[in-house]
C-alpha cells in the first residue's frame, strides 16, 4: 500500500513509469553562457562534483544557475554570493538526511546571506538541483526556467513567482480561469520572489524526488534563454547527441535571435545516460 | 576537447582556454543592438555604458514597484563595473579610475584604458578588465595584469598567462614589479605608457594632498 500511495504522489508531478532497478544512471553535463546585449554578465552558475565519479555517486551532482537582478544594486553580487552559499550548503548536506528539507533550507541561508550583503535591494533568482541516487531533487525561487525534457516532451518543472503568475493562480483558486484578464497587467514579469528579498516566504521544490530515466535531460537556464527560445527550438538543440552540442546549438540559436535587448543568457544541461 | 571544472563549478575545455573563461562574466560577449559600437571597443569605456544605459531597464528581471522605491530609484549604475566588486567600490561607493596606460605603438595606437582600484587583468578577450581586442598577439585571457594597492597607492605589473612576452622598460616580467609614471609596458606586439592618476598628490580616500 505505500508503495502505491508514492507512485499515486508521483504521478501529480509527472506521469511516471515503476522506479527501474538497474545500475545508477551517469550524467554528461554542459554549460553556456553569454552577456547579450547587456553591458554586465549578472548570471552565475555552477556544477559540482561532474568531473568526478566517485564523488558523483557518493555525494551527488549539484548544479545551480541565479540570475542576478538588472536594474537593481549589483545583480553579480548577488548572484555569486547566492552561488557561493549554495555550493557550501551541498558541501555540508546530509546525504542520509532530507535531502528536499536541506535543499529548500539552502535557498533561505543563499537569501539571507544576499540579504545581509545588499539589504533587500537587490537580489537573485535561482535554480538548484541535485541528482543523487538516480533522482532529481530541486528548489527554484523566481523566473528562471527548469526543464526536464522526456520522451520528445519538454516539461517546465519549476512554477515562477512573478507577479503575472501569482495572479493567474489567485484567479484559480477563485475559480475563474480566463488566461487573458490579465494580460495588461503593470509590471507582469516583476519577481514576488527572489534570494535576497526581505521576508521571502516562497520556494518552489519538490518534496517527492523525480525518478529519472536513460535518456532524461534537465536545463536549468535564466530567461535570457528560456524565455527566448520557443519550446520546439529548445527541443531541437536538446534532441542532438551530445551535451556540448546541445549547449552550443542552444547559444547559437539565442543570439541568432538577435534580440535589440538581449538579456544575459546561462543554461546548464545534464544528459542521463544508463 | 578536454572538459575541466574550475574551483567555481564551471565547465570549459582546457584545450581551448588556459583559464575558465567564464569566471570573469562569460565569454561571449554579441553585439545584438549597438550599431555605433566599432571593433576595438573597450569594456568599460563609453560604448559599453550607452548599451548599459539603453537596454537596462527593459526585459531586466525587477521587483515589484512597491517592494523598495529606493531600489528602483537607484536603477542602472553608470559604469561597467559588474565582474567583480573591488574595495574601493565597497568603500566609497563609487570604482574610480586610479590610472590608465595608453597605446602608443601597435593595432590599437592613441587608445587609452582606464585601470581601476583593483586587480586588473589585461586580455583580449572580453571578459577582461581592460580589452586590447585588436592584437592577436595579446592572450584571450588575461595576459598580464595591473595591480592598484589601495593602502599604499602604488601600482603592480604582474605577468598573467600571456605566452607572447610581457616586458617593462625593455626588461621581461616575470614576477610582480612596481610600476610609475610613463614606465613603458610590451604586451605581444603593442606597446602602451603607464600613467598614474593616484600617488602622492591625490588619492580617492583622502583627496588632494
Amino acid at each position: 500500500m505505500p508503495d502505491t500511495m508514492q507512485n499515486a504522489n508521483e504521478g501529480a508531478y509527472l506521469a511516471l513509469t515503476p522506479r527501474p532497478k538497474e545500475r545508477l544512471l551517469s550524467y554528461k553535463i554542459g554549460n553556456l553562457q553569454g552577456i547579450g546585449s547587456r553591458a554586465r554578465q549578472e548570471d552565475s552558475f555552477t556544477v559540482m562534483n561532474s568531473m568526478d565519479v566517485t564523488a558523483m555517486k557518493e555525494k551527488g551532482l549539484f548544479f545551480s544557475v541565479c540570475d542576478g537582478m538588472g536594474g537593481m544594486k549589483d545583480g553579480k553580487l548577488a548572484s555569486e554570493t547566492a552561488i557561493a552559499s549554495l555550493r557550501q550548503s551541498f558541501t555540508e548536506m546530509d546525504r542520509s538526511g532530507s535531502i528536499p528539507a536541506q535543499l529548500v533550507e539552502s535557498a533561505y541561508t543563499a537569501s539571507s546571506k544576499v540579504e545581509a550583503l545588499i539589504g533587500g535591494d537587490g537580489g537573485s533568482t535561482l535554480i538548484e538541483c541535485v541528482l543523487f541516487e538516480g533522482k532529481l531533487y530541486y528548489c527554484c525561487v523566481g523566473d528562471s526556467f527548469l526543464f526536464l525534457y522526456r520522451n520528445n516532451e519538454l516539461i517546465m518543472l519549476n512554477s515562477e513567482h512573478t507577479l503575472l503568475h501569482d495572479r493567474e493562480i489567485e484567479a484559480i483558486q477563485d475559480g475563474d480561469v480566463n488566461p487573458l484578464q490579465f494580460q495588461n497587467l503593470p509590471e507582469a514579469t516583476a519577481l514576488t520572489g527572489f534570494l535576497g528579498m526581505i521576508g521571502l516566504d516562497k520556494t518552489d521544490s519538490n518534496v517527492i524526488p523525480i525518478n529519472l530515466h536513460n535518456g532524461d535531460i534537465i536545463m536549468a537556464c535564466s530567461d535570457g534563454v528560456g524565455g527566448v527560445l520557443s519550446e520546439e527550438e529548445i527541443k531541437e538543440s536538446l534532441e542532438l547527441s551530445d551535451v556540448n552540442h546541445m549547449c552550443s546549438d542552444l547559444e547559437q540559436k539565442v543570439i541568432a535571435h538577435h534580440r535589440p535587448h538581449q538579456d544575459n543568457f546561462t543554461a546548464v544541461v545534464v544528459q542521463c545516460i544508463r | 576537447m578536454a572538459l575541466t571544472e574550475c574551483a567555481n563549478g564551471h565547465l570549459y575545455d582546457s584545450a581551448q582556454y588556459a583559464s575558465c573563461p567564464y569566471c570573469n562574466g562569460g565569454v561571449n560577449r554579441v553585439e545584438f543592438a549597438s550599431p555605433d559600437s566599432g571593433i576595438g571597443k573597450t569594456v568599460g569605456a563609453s560604448s559599453a555604458v550607452n548599451s548599459a544605459a539603453n537596454v537596462g531597464e527593459i526585459g531586466a528581471t525587477v521587483a515589484p514597484a512597491g517592494y523598495n522605491a529606493q531600489a528602483k530609484a537607484s536603477a542602472p549604475e553608470e559604469e561597467d563595473i559588474g565582474k567583480t566588486v573591488a574595495v574601493m567600490k565597497k568603500d566609497t561607493g563609487i570604482e574610480p579610475v586610479v590610472g590608465w596606460i595608453v597605446c602608443i605603438q601597435g593595432a590599437e595606437k592613441g587608445k587609452d584604458y582606464k585601470i581601476l582600484g583593483k586587480n586588473n587583468t589585461i586580455g583580449r578577450g572580453e571578459g577582461n578588465d581592460i580589452v586590447i581586442k585588436n592584437d592577436s598577439t595579446i592572450s584571450r585571457q588575461s595576459h598580464a595584469r595591473i595591480a592598484y594597492d589601495v593602502k599604499h597607492n602604488t601600482f603592480h605589473l604582474i605577468p598573467g598567462e600571456g605566452t607572447n612576452g610581457l616586458y617593462l622598460n625593455d626588461e621581461p616580467v616575470y614576477v610582480p614589479t612596481p610600476i610609475a609614471a610613463f614606465d613603458l609596458i610590451e604586451m605581444g606586439e603593442s606597446k602602451f605608457l603607464f600613467i598614474p592618476f593616484c600617488g602622492d598628490k591625490f588619492n580617492w580616500q583622502n583627496g588632494l594632498q
